[in-house]
């Protein structure tokens, strides 16, 4: 076996296995497993040749792992796994420069698989990387490196990879993109994210992953309040969880006067719902707003980054209605008994809702409650009496879950919310990129005019709502500590910290201009740079810059075969042609046309003598002799013309 | 016409009539210091003709008349013993002239045909180790038979390529002859001498001052590539050749008194300088290369 066949397979092995690393999560370790081995059998197998009937095998072994191992739902990781076995396949058979070309070039589109799944800029950058080998092997195929290139070669080719940049800058900025004829099926593989039910004392530890949430890009300032990026509203209490009802679904008025506005950029997740300050709402075509001021995706799929602008309000004045009053303060089985008590007796000391807080404010200083990442788990009906009058330790969830229990146990409408708090502002690009360590859960409470924020974590640890976690000295370590080791450990060296805000800054503009580049985003950017109808202008526009391209290849390809002669010349030439004297010599010519123009006689003549002179004599021709010349051809035209 | 030129031209064209063309050919031929080979039938005026440009310049005339048995000694002279001074004098042969009229060429065998090899070529003799400097300007001008004559011997390509031109005289029209017959006895009256050795050399650089522009020689360029090429001939023409064509036609466009060389010179001379090189006649040369070539606008 030739040199090169033996590195194109290795370079292709290599892919193939860098592309497995990418993607085992997605489809599987089974799969992945099965592909790594036949690609080292395809390897060490490399002088013997596998009959078709193994190699049909392997094929029915692998459908049936690959769906064994994945079920039947999720068919877009089935669907890749079996392309990638393929190809591993595909390897297995004798090798030979035809098929290993084949291999190469179907190699280009399993490689840009990943990107069903990633759309990162470290992913594009490893992607591309796979490329540069795929055309390292086909020039390895041609027994040629890119030294043996011959220099016409490489230039031809750069010249044509150069037209392609502006070709495909234009084509993905300019064209209108029109919807898919066919879509891959969703994928439903969930991401961390919010939990639609909130049970706090379920929880043992707070996962804390410094994963990207999203991010908001201010197209002002950065609001100088506490950031609550509000998502999920859970408004139904069955007893242990705080759910979210159907009100969280329902399509409502938008809302009219805004006061921030900002974009945000979403990474994908497993729920519907998106972020947004305050009462939110947004023009997007697939964003809706709920009677909650919270924003969700009118499709279910977050699988894609996806962005979209907010404007928001702040907490607008209301009546609640029986029903709905009703609603906020249900309690529905009889537990934590200790707590409603608890809530009786402050409500018999208070004078108003805002006193009953005040007082609960009181209550949870008093009995020097400690905020823990950490807390005892509890799976008992009472966990709320246990969290108030034994534990006293505990994370956002428990004091929200508690104080918004002892509200209803108040007879005072409440409900909790859950999204995050704060955020990392880069402030030279002016966003700020919310992580998942920043979840949070506070309190709404309705005090008879609007619903008010109540954020009881603050009264335990108020450095928490200043604005990141990352920002409060005391929680940091134990947030670092619960991380593992991280770079965010690593805050406090200063060039770490650039690092840190460049490489996030370079995938945060990444993924606003490339990755959720679509119909809307490509809009948006029009209408900014050409106003309301930039469809128009930029088709015009387009079909301007097409015509002036071509007419300007047209003219520079006219120009590069022009008659670079002398006018002279060329215009005796056309004499020539005209009279059908292309055989003669100038000389000749003009004494046949002294011949049939007599009466012009003396001025072939002349021309005759002119551009004898010019042409063998070396004498310059004067711009007289020129104009003669042309008169004469014009004059031998007009004569033809007559003569027809 | 160049009045010296135009002069020469009406004197010989006392001699031989109505040849003008012929003339000025021969003219050009011994102004670009060519040998002229001229091949006719016998009777056709070829001798008259050297006569007539010999005693027009005043040059040193010899005459050999080429035969089957004729040696190269007899034209190039040969070593004799001296009985008094004891040694051998050179005894220079009929070759030690400045126009040599080589008579029927082509009926002496090849051994001695190419013992004017080198006369012609490099103006020199060499005899028993001892080179002698033939007189200048050395012309020869040799007349041949046709080939189909009985008695003649082909002249080698070599011999060939060293004729600057190849001329026929051809019949004279029948006013002409009609002249020869009445005046027979004007034919040898031309001994009057136009000019001195020093006045023709003189000619000979002035002629090589036209201009020579680079379309001509792109035109010459396309004739030697076209006989490379073709399958009409055996082989192309030589570089010598194309040197020929040039010269040829410089002179040409001198005689016409132009100060630059046309392409319709080239066209003029070509048949004469070319077609003995290639073994055609000058009609052939003409019809199957010439009319093919682009003479360029």
């Amino acid at each position: 076996m030739s040199s090169n066949l033996t590195f194109t397979r290795r370079s292709l092995s290599v892919i193939l296995i860098t592309q497995l690393l990418l993607l085992f999560t997605e489809i599987g370790i089974a799969n992945s497993a099965l592909i790594l081995l036949v690609v080292i059998w395809a390897n060490l197998n490399e002088k013997k040749v596998i009959s078709n009937g193994v190699l049909n095998s392997v094929t029915v072994v692998a459908v049936l792992v690959s769906i064994l191992s994945l079920g039947t739902a999720k068919s877009l990781s089935i669907f890749v796994s079996l392309l990638l076995i393929a190809l591993a396949l595909k390897l297995c058979q004798i090798p030979s420069v035809m098929r290993y070309q084949k291999i190469v070039v179907l190699s280009f589109f399993t490689t840009s698989l990943t990107f069903l799944f990633e759309q990162s800029i470290g992913i594009a950058f490893i992607v591309v990387s796979q490329w540069i080998t795929l055309i390292a092997c086909l020039l390895s195929l041609q027994n040629q490196t890119i030294r043996t290139l011959s220099k016409r070669r490489f230039k031809r080719h750069a010249i044509g990879l150069t037209f392609c940049i502006p070709m495909a800058f234009i084509l993905v900025t300019l064209l209108p993109k029109l919807p898919s004829f066919w879509t891959m099926p969703t994928q439903n593989s969930a991401k961390t994210g919010l939990n639609e039910s909130l049970d706090p004392f379920n929880i043992s530890q707070l996962s804390n992953s410094d994963e990207l949430v999203f991010r908001a890009k201010w197209s002002k300032s950065q609001p100088l309040e506490p950031l609550y990026w509000r998502a999920i509203v859970h408004d139904f209490f069955d007893g242990n969880a705080w759910r979210e009802s159907h009100l969280m679904f329902f399509d409502t008025a938008k809302f009219k006067n805004s006061e921030i506005d900002y974009s945000v950029i979403v990474e994908p997740s497993s729920n519907k719902w998106l972020y947004g300050l305050n009462y939110s709402d947004s023009k997007h075509p697939q964003v809706n707003t709920n009677e909650f001021g919270t924003l969700f995706k009118t499709d279910n799929s977050l699988k894609n980054q996806f962005e979209y602008k907010v404007f928001s309000t702040s907490v607008k004045q209301e009546v609640l209605s029986d029903h709905q009053f009703q609603h906020y303060t249900r309690l529905p089985i009889a537990n934590n008994m200790e707590a409603r008590k608890l809530a009786l007796a402050l409500k018999r000391q208070s004078t108003s809702v805002h006193n009953f807080v005040t007082l609960l404010k009181t209550f949870f200083i008093e009995n020097r409650f400690v905020y823990t990442l950490t807390p005892a788990q509890s799976i008992s009906d009472n966990s709320i009496d246990e969290f108030l009058f034994n534990n006293r330790q505990g994370f956002c969830g428990h004091y929200a879950s508690s104080v918004a229990f002892l509200l209803r146990a108040g007879n005072i409408p409440s409900r909790i919310v859950s999204g995050y708090l704060g955020g990392k502002l880069n402030s030279e690009h002016n966003y700020t990129s919310v992580r998942q360590f920043d979840a949070h859960a506070w309190v709404e409470y309705f005090d008879g005019m609007r619903w008010q924020r109540l954020d009881p974590t603050g009264w335990i640890a108020p450095d928490r709502m200043t604005g990141s976690i990352l920002d409060s000295d005391t929680y940091r370590q134990q947030l670092i500590d619960n991380l593992g080791f991280n770079i965010l450990g690593l805050n406090h060296y200063e060039l770490l910290l650039d690092v840190q805000l460049f490489l996030d800054n370079i995938d945060y503009q990444w993924t606003r201009w490339i990755v959720t580049f679509d119909t809307q985003r490509q809009n948006e950017f029009f209408s900014d740079l050409l106003g309301q109808q930039w469809l128009y202008k930029t088709a015009s526009l387009l079909l301007i810059v097409v015509l002036a391209l071509g007419t300007l290849f047209f003219i520079w390809t006219r120009w590069q075969i022009r008659d670079k002669r002398h006018k002279a010349i060329i215009v005796f030439e056309t004499i020539q042609r005209e009279t059908n004297t292309r055989h003669l010599s100038p000389i000749n010519t003009c004494i046949l046309l002294q011949q049939r123009y007599p009466e012009i006689q003396q001025e072939i003549n002349d021309f005759k003598q002119q551009y004898s002179e010019f042409r063998y004599g070396q004498v310059e021709l004067s711009t007289s002799s020129l104009k003669k010349a042309h008169a004469l051809l014009k004059y031998i035209k007009q004569n033809n013309k007559k003569s027809l | 016409m160049n009045q010296d030129i135009a002069r020469i031209v009406k004197s010989l064209s006392l001699v031989i009539l109505d040849k003008e063309t012929e003339i000025k050919i021969a003219l050009t031929c011994l102004l670009s210091k060519g040998h002229l080979l001229i091949e006719d039938l016998p009777g056709m005026g070829k001798t008259t003709l050297a006569h007539a440009l010999a005693y027009t310049f005043g040059l040193n005339f010899q005459r050999i008349q080429f035969t089957n048995d004729l040696l190269p000694l007899d034209i190039s002279g040969s070593s004799i013993y001296n009985v008094k001074s004891q040694s051998f004098d050179f005894h220079e042969g009929p070759l030690f002239c400045q126009l040599l009229l080589a008579d029927e060429l082509n009926r002496a065998s090849p051994k001695t045909q190419s013992a004017l090899l080198e006369a012609m070529e490099e103006h020199q003799v060499t005899i028993d180790k001892q080179t002698y400097q033939l007189p200048k300007p050395f012309f020869v001008i040799a007349t041949q038979n046709p080939k189909d004559q009985f008695g003649t011997h082909e002249l080698p390509e070599s011999q060939l390529d060293r004729f600057f031109m190849r001329l026929s005289l051809g019949y004279p029209s029948r006013n002409a002859e009609r002249l020869l017959i009445e005046n027979n006895s004007n034919r040898r009256a031309l001994e009057q001498t136009l000019f001195d050795t020093q006045a023709l050399t003189e000619l000979q650089k002035a002629s090589q001052l036209t201009i020579l522009a680079d379309v001509v020689v792109d035109y010459i360029l396309r004739i030697v590539e076209f006989t490379r090429n073709t399958n009409i001939v055996r082989h192309g023409l030589s570089p010598r050749a194309s040197i020929a064509m040039a010269t040829a036609a410089k002179t040409w466009a001198f005689i016409h008194d132009v100060r630059y060389v046309t392409p319709d010179d080239v066209y003029a001379i070509a048949p004469f300088v070319c077609a003995h090189r290639l073994g055609l006649t000058l009609q052939e040369f003409q019809q199957h290369i010439l009319e093919k070539i682009d003479i360029g606008a």
